[in-house]
């Protein structure tokens, strides 16, 4: 060894190995900052599933576990959607479930019995610590090493991914992220060696992605475009064909193997623009072989026609294949991504999620920080160099940009095509600025000879726009070298502070479990829903139905392990509506509803106690909404609405609001927690009448410590087959029925008197 | 008291036809009860029941066999029986008699401790707990309701031998009796938390022919029944981390008056600010043993945060609260464990291999019912040869291999499985003997448990506080102050359940007494409540007993005493 | 219920069970143990030869393996 020592660390060997090792040293600890900074709510918490999608994917994780894969495959769920029942094995992108079922199996192989719900709380930290990996290896396609580590390091904690993969956050998107980000490196890959290995191998993690998220479509429609934009530019080549055709072939294979997207790939709309690419590449090859055998002069006339030809051919049999019904026409969520306002107006069930709606400016800057004003100059270097691969990061570019500002979950697509522009940008930047030699002297034509025979290496032709714009390489003063690395450091160290408070601030709340401060400023932690929901699994039949709004049903699902009506797989709009519909009507009518689909409890959540703003009354109008879509007679949104307007719950409220059995469950003996007739609602700020709703058809079965859960249990019919309006009146009767006599009769001799007079 | 009667009968009339069922067990009558008390205390959520008998060897040879019916009516049954020679302390085996199942009573045979001449007597002290014996009536009851217990017993004490005096003693939880079977007669006197049947003479054998008289008591009980359906308890020995971890999984049942409406949280939230005595479990109470760590509280759905934890050198008391409050018929489960580090629990055994002592069961200081617990011993990888012996009569016993965190063979695993347990045989020991032979850093062999004997267990302080109020002033000055233990029993059992009150009667410890409670978490909240109340114009001082510091005072004072005889020799005063 | 074992275990009372290494220095000893096979295999990567592989792989593996026991115990995992 220590004859070895000092050549060490000049041999050119050993600098490449130790340069390689550095690489790995510095991915290993992107990755485990960017694992760490998932963890607030574990550590803040406890290794809690978040949100509400999560619960579903981690209740089919258990079941996929418990039974095996072909029971899941099969399954079919009658704990849902009652009495209709979901396949859910055949309605689910299983690509999540069996990515932690395989850790599971895999990690039990080597003795380490990890609980299921510690994997997937732990799951989408682990990917992201892989998305910035493969992040490093796309930027590294792009430019070099060292701007594909600045990029993985921007990926590994740009807030606006943070914010789909915080510990606990076990949704689809967890994986997707890298699926998306190394399918697309494969397919560069593929493009640029025009390999058809590397292109199947971008079919098969292709596959994958399609199994994990219905965010594929977003990579079908991509890889087209770039072939398209290539054709366009007149930069078809034999590399690009073999690449798309294989990818194509197999990956839409490969992907129609996923009960859920079957025979879709081939009859829907979105699905078109492959399929539209793949017969013009053929084409495209066709014509450039007919160039190689035919003269040019009449290998113009020739193409135009065919040109024509198969333009007119292949649209009118879209057309017709579409008016056929043979292509199914856009989905709903995809009209929503060209007109925003489309959802509102004709799909509410979609615009009633919050994740659906457009984008507010400020949250670019909340959720890229700086590097949304680097992205347009990494763009802008992409273009001055524009070689294949950079006309993929221009395309992703746009498109990316445009979705993310239609709707505020696609922020997560934009997100790695931000980073890898910004890294790229950024490293431009340091390499210039961090030379430490400046130039002895300028020597234009050296540096114009340096960039011809660079532009002569390059297979495609540049033009003489880049070498007439770049006179000089490399910067003279000190000053402005330390000015320019310093405003950067700057930037770096405020964008990693940024990251981490975003992340601890807004993305690291389970949800599930709310945290308050004490006044001595302990955390004080609002367990409501779990306290409501463990009631109901462990004090209610196992077959006990439970209705609710649809946004509970995969938590009661996942946590009370009761059969629920509607969940948020949102599949059946007339099912959601049905509830609505019990929600919004007087008691005659819920009750007919209940008993029609053997309810047997109703929860409802109310804020008003706590002031916690997301219950059920502010989210109320969206029931009306989804109900009147399909009762437009019996259920009506402006009914709820007072004469001026105003959307109330207090004494103006509107007899409609206040008959309906939302309301009622949610106010029901709430005012007399509070001296007489000074009850608050305080989330809407509003003092509510004095007489509180009288249910005649539900009782009060629980309500949680602070009041958000409240659970009702729906009354049998009656023993002596009264109805229950009839039964409780006489009930009630006894007593009232003198003084309710005594009042009338007064009360008609005061009119009488006053007839008098 | 009317609305009993019909009860009783119907009652007598199930037990008579079910005692056509089955023949009498045939005993020979070779032993008289000379003086029998038997007293029944329904203070916990179960009954216990205590016989202390004189028995004289009628017949011409030595016995050693004694046997003795012990009545469990219903759906009851015994969950343990307990005996010993009261004035020498020596324990006797009492075994179940095994095909008496089918009697209203279950005969037990007790193997004296030394055989018994003709003509000798002996007292024995037999203890038994039963479970299921006691019924809510009303069933049903409202939220805010006061929950009232019913017990059916028979008149007479069941015995197998003729009887020539006997007495029985009912003891409540509390004063509130409002029906009992009066029979119409003198023997039957109620006074404060006790109902006395008796004394009656010469009372025939127990024979399932006639029909027995039984008497019924309804009182109130404001504390829940705790019942776990299934308790699974891991014990896990890990040499490498120097560790020995707990982890025990409640199926929880509320046995009490079940709720007639559903569940207000208006109610509830208004009426707990002034704290009412309620038939809902709210809260449980884990006494561990000191040095007890990183406690956890779970369930099905996640971490529960409403529990607190407190650990020092004394003792470690691990205090959760359910997420809802448990009313009668409601269910609930929970998770919880620690850690112990592993030098208190095993040693290295003289010559080859290691002992571990470890406590079968622990679980909650409040009283409480088991339907079933399984404890697994989970050992270090590659013990062989274990053997163990147990406090009390295992039902079950697996052994199998457990894996977990990287092992390759599996862990040796014994699983105890023990039936209808009672929260009295907490805290009994085991103690396991290893020998040598190493895969791993430690080698088992020859396993067994060893209990401590029950009364060792008992003298525990945490086992039973010692509670002493004094007045503030001088002791020496308060000679002509009296109460009566009645008013004690009131005052101090309002907390929980108690085992003995004892009052100082000689000069020097008038005006205290020790207060002896079932319950280290009643004697806590006793102590923190009723130090500094006043009670009958004077103000209470309550302390916890601490044997050492008492000697310590003592010794102070006789030092001040005397320094006191001789300043007053010094200054000539008398 | 006086048992042989437990005179046994009276007996034994001054040989308490004496661990390797105590709780508190689980998470130090895990971590010079997972540093120095971490040191170890860098070393190795750079010169890889099998000369080397018993003087700095083999213990780097050791390392690792113990590091991994202590780690996961420091961790609460107690194995």
């Amino acid at each position: 060894m220590a004859s070895v020592k000092p050549s060490f660390f000049k041999d050119p060997a050993s600098t490449q190995s130790i340069r390689g090792i550095l690489r790995v040293v510095i991915l290993l600890t992107i990755a485990a900052a960017s694992i760490s900074s998932r963890l607030f709510s574990v550590i803040r918490f406890e290794s809690i599933i978040h949100e509400f999608d999560p619960w579903f994917n981690f209740r089919a994780s258990k079941y996929l576990v418990k039974h095996g894969f072909f029971d899941f495959w099969n399954w079919f769920d009658d704990r849902t959607w009652y009495p209709l029942g979901r396949v859910t094995g055949g309605t689910l992108y299983p690509g999540l479930m069996v990515t932690s079922g395989a850790i599971w199996h895999m990690l039990r192989m080597i003795s380490l019995p990890v609980d299921i719900r510690n994997i997937c709380v732990l799951l989408a930290p682990g990917f992201s610590g892989l998305t910035a990996f493969a992040t490093y290896l796309f930027t590294l396609e792009m430019k070099d090493s060292s701007a594909g580590l600045l990029a993985a390091a921007f990926m590994g904690i740009a807030p606006g991914y943070i914010s789909r993969s915080v510990a606990g956050s076990y949704d689809n998107e967890a994986i997707a992220i890298f699926l998306l980000m190394f399918t697309f490196y494969l397919w560069i890959k593929a493009a640029k060696l025009g390999s058809a290995m590397w292109g199947g191998l971008c079919a098969l993690f292709y596959f994958y992605m399609v199994s994990a998220w219905g965010g594929y479509v977003f990579i079908t429609n991509l890889i087209p475009l770039h072939v398209f934009v290539l054709i366009l530019m007149g930069r078809y080549s034999g590399r690009i064909y073999v690449a798309y055709s294989s990818w194509y072939a197999l990956g839409t294979l490969a992907s129609m193997q996923v009960p859920f997207v079957g025979f879709l790939p081939i009859r829907t709309s979105e699905h078109m623009a492959a399929l539209g690419i793949f017969g013009l590449i053929q084409l495209v090859a066709f014509v450039d072989y007919l160039r190689g055998q035919v003269p040019s002069k009449q290998f113009n006339t020739l193409l135009r026609a065919l040109v024509i030809l198969i333009a007119v051919v292949a649209f009118s049999g879209l057309v017709l294949l579409t008016v056929t019904g043979v292509i199914a026409p856009w989905s709903g969520r995809f009209y929503s991504l060209w007109d925003t306002g489309y959802a509102k107006i004709h799909i509410p069930i979609i615009a009633s999620v919050s994740e659906h709606q457009p984008t507010a400016w400020p949250s670019f800057f909340f959720d890229l920080n700086f590097l949304i004003w680097l992205f347009p100059a990494g763009v802008y270097l992409c273009f001055r160099q524009l070689r294949d691969e950079h006309v993929f990061v221009v395309v992703y570019s746009v498109m990316a940009s445009y979705f993310s500002g239609v709707m505020v979950r696609l922020m997560l697509t934009l997100t790695p095509i931000v980073c890898v522009a910004a890294a790229i940008a950024v490293s431009a930047i340091l390499d210039t600025y961090l030379e430490i030699d400046s130039p002895e002297e300028p020597d234009p034509d050296a540096a114009e000879t340096k960039k011809a025979k660079k532009a002569k290496e390059s297979p495609l032709p540049t033009g003489g726009f880049l070498s007439s714009k770049a006179p000089y390489i490399g910067i003279y003063s000190i000053t402005s070298k330390i000015a320019v690395v310093g405003a950067f450091s700057v930037y770096l160290v405020l964008f990693v502070l940024h990251c981490t408070w975003v992340t601890s601030n807004a993305y690291s709340s389970p949800s599930v479990v709310l945290a308050s401060r004490m006044p001595d400023g302990s955390q004080h932690i609002i367990d409501d829903f779990r306290e409501a929901y463990y009631w109901l699994r462990k004090n209610t039949p196992y077959d006990a139905k439970v209705m609710s709004w649809w946004d509970y049903g995969y938590q009661i699902g996942g946590m009370a392990d009761r059969t629920t009506l509607v969940d948020n797989n949102t599949w059946n709009n007339t099912h959601i509506a049905t509830v609505g519909k019990a929600m919004a009507s007087g008691e005659a009518v819920s009750y007919e509803i209940l008993r029609k689909h053997e309810v047997d409890y109703v929860l409802v959540i109310f804020g008003g106690l706590l002031g916690y703003s997301g219950d059920d009354i502010n989210k109320f109008l969206w029931m009306v909404r989804i109900a009147e879509g399909v009762w437009p007679n019996e259920v009506q949104e402006r009914k709820f609405f007072t004469p001026r307007g105003e959307y109330k719950i207090d004494h103006e409220a509107t007899d409609t609001m206040k008959n309906s059995l939302m309301y009622k469950m949610s106010y029901y003996n709430y005012q007399n927690l509070f001296p007489p007739g000074q009850a608050q609602d305080r989330v809407r700020g509003a003092k509510l009448p004095a007489e509180g709703p009288v249910l005649h058809t539900l009782d009060e079965a629980f309500t949680s410590e602070n009041w958000i859960v409240r659970i009702y249990k729906v009354k049998d019919l009656d023993a002596f087959g009264r109805d229950h309006f009839a039964a409780r009146a006489f009930e009630g009767g006894k007593k009232k029925t003198r003084k309710g006599g005594l009042a009338g009769r007064a009360a008609g001799k005061r009119g009488r008197r006053v007839v008098r007079v | 008291m009317r609305s009993i009667r019909p009860r009783v009968t119907l009652c007598a009339t199930l037990l008579l036809a079910a005692s056509h069922l089955a023949s009498s067990l045939e005993v020979p009558q070779v032993f008289k009860n000379t003086n029998l008390l038997r007293t029944i205390d329904a203070s916990k959520a179960y009954i216990r029941e205590t016989i202390a008998v004189i028995i004289e060897n009628t017949s011409d040879k030595p016995q050693t066999e004694y046997y003795l019916p012990l009545s469990v009516p219903g759906s009851s049954a015994v969950s343990f029986v307990e005996c010993k020679d009261k004035k020498e302390g020596t324990p006797c085996k009492a075994e179940p008699v095994e095909d008496s199942s089918d009697y209203p009573v279950k005969y037990y045979k007790i193997t004296l401790p030394a055989t018994l001449k003709p003509k000798g007597q002996v007292t024995l002290a037999i203890s038994a707990s039963i479970t299921g014996a006691l019924e809510p009536i009303p069933a049903v009851i409202g939220q805010s309701d006061k929950q009232f217990l019913s017990y059916t017993g028979y008149r007479y004490v069941p015995t197998a031998y003729l009887t020539e005096k006997q007495k029985t003693k009912f003891r409540a939880a509390n004063g509130e009796i409002p029906d009992y079977t009066e029979f119409g007669g003198k023997d039957v006197e109620k006074s404060g938390y006790t109902v006395t049947y008796g004394p009656y003479d010469d009372k025939k054998a127990w024979s399932s022919d006639s029909t027995p008289e039984t008497f019924t008591i309804r009182f109130e009980f404001t504390m829940p029944i705790i019942y776990m359906e299934k308790l699974e308890r891991d014990i896990e020995v890990s040499h490498w981390g120097n560790n020995l971890a707990f982890e025990e999984r409640y199926w929880m049942t509320n046995n009490g008056a079940k709720l007639r409406d559903q569940f207000s949280r208006l109610t509830w939230a208004t009426t707990s600010y002034y704290n009412p005595p309620t038939a809902a479990i709210k809260s449980l109470l884990f006494p561990l043993r000191s040095g007890s760590k990183d406690a956890y509280y779970t369930d099905e759905v996640g971490n529960v945060s409403t529990s607190k934890f407190r650990s020092d050198s004394r003792e470690a008391i691990l205090d959760i609260k359910p997420r809802f409050p448990i009313f009668g018929g409601w269910n609930y489960s929970f998770v919880v464990g620690w850690n112990n580090d592993l030098p208190d629990y095993l040693r290295k055994s003289k010559g080859d291999g290691y002992i571990l002592k470890v406590p079968l069961l622990q679980g909650p200081s409040q009283s409480t019912s088991y339907g079933s617990v399984e404890v697994r011993i989970i050992l270090p990888e590659g013990a062989t040869d274990v053997t163990y012996s147990a406090p009390f009569a295992i039902d079950k016993e697996e052994r199998s291999l457990h894996k977990t965190f990287m092992d390759t063979l599996g862990r040796t695993t014994i699983k105890l499985t023990v039936n209808n347990v009672v929260d009295e045989l907490k805290n009994r020991d085991i103690i396991n003997k290893l020998a040598p032979e190493v895969n791993r850093i430690l080698f088992v062999k020859n396993l067994r448990f060893v209990v401590p004997s029950a009364h060792r267990v008992r003298t525990r302080p945490t086992e039973r506080t010692h509670l002493t109020y004094e007045p503030p002033t001088n002791l020496r000055s308060i000679t002509s102050y009296q109460v009566s233990s009645e008013e004690l029993f009131d005052l101090f059992g309002k907390f929980g359940p108690i085992r003995q009150i004892r009052q100082g009667i000689a000069n020097n410890t008038k005006g205290t007494a020790f207060i002896v409670y079932e319950e280290v978490g009643d004697a806590k909240t006793a102590c923190d409540k009723l130090n500094g109340f006043n009670f009958q114009n004077r103000y209470l001082v309550v302390l916890y007993h601490q044997p050492e510091k008492m000697a310590r005072s003592e010794k102070d004072l006789a030092q001040r005493q005397e320094e006191l005889e001789k300043l007053k020799k010094q200054h000539g005063i008398e | 219920m006086s048992s042989p074992t437990l005179e046994l275990w009276n007996a034994a009372a001054s040989s308490p069970f004496s661990p390797v290494i105590g709780k508190s220095l689980h998470a130090t000893v895990a971590f010079i143990l997972l540093a120095i096979g971490a040191v170890l295999t860098i070393i190795f990567s750079i010169n890889k030869s099998l000369v080397l592989a018993p003087a700095i792989a083999f213990p780097a593996s050791v390392a690792f393996g113990l590091g991994s026991v202590y780690a996961l115990a420091a961790g609460g995992v107690y194995v």
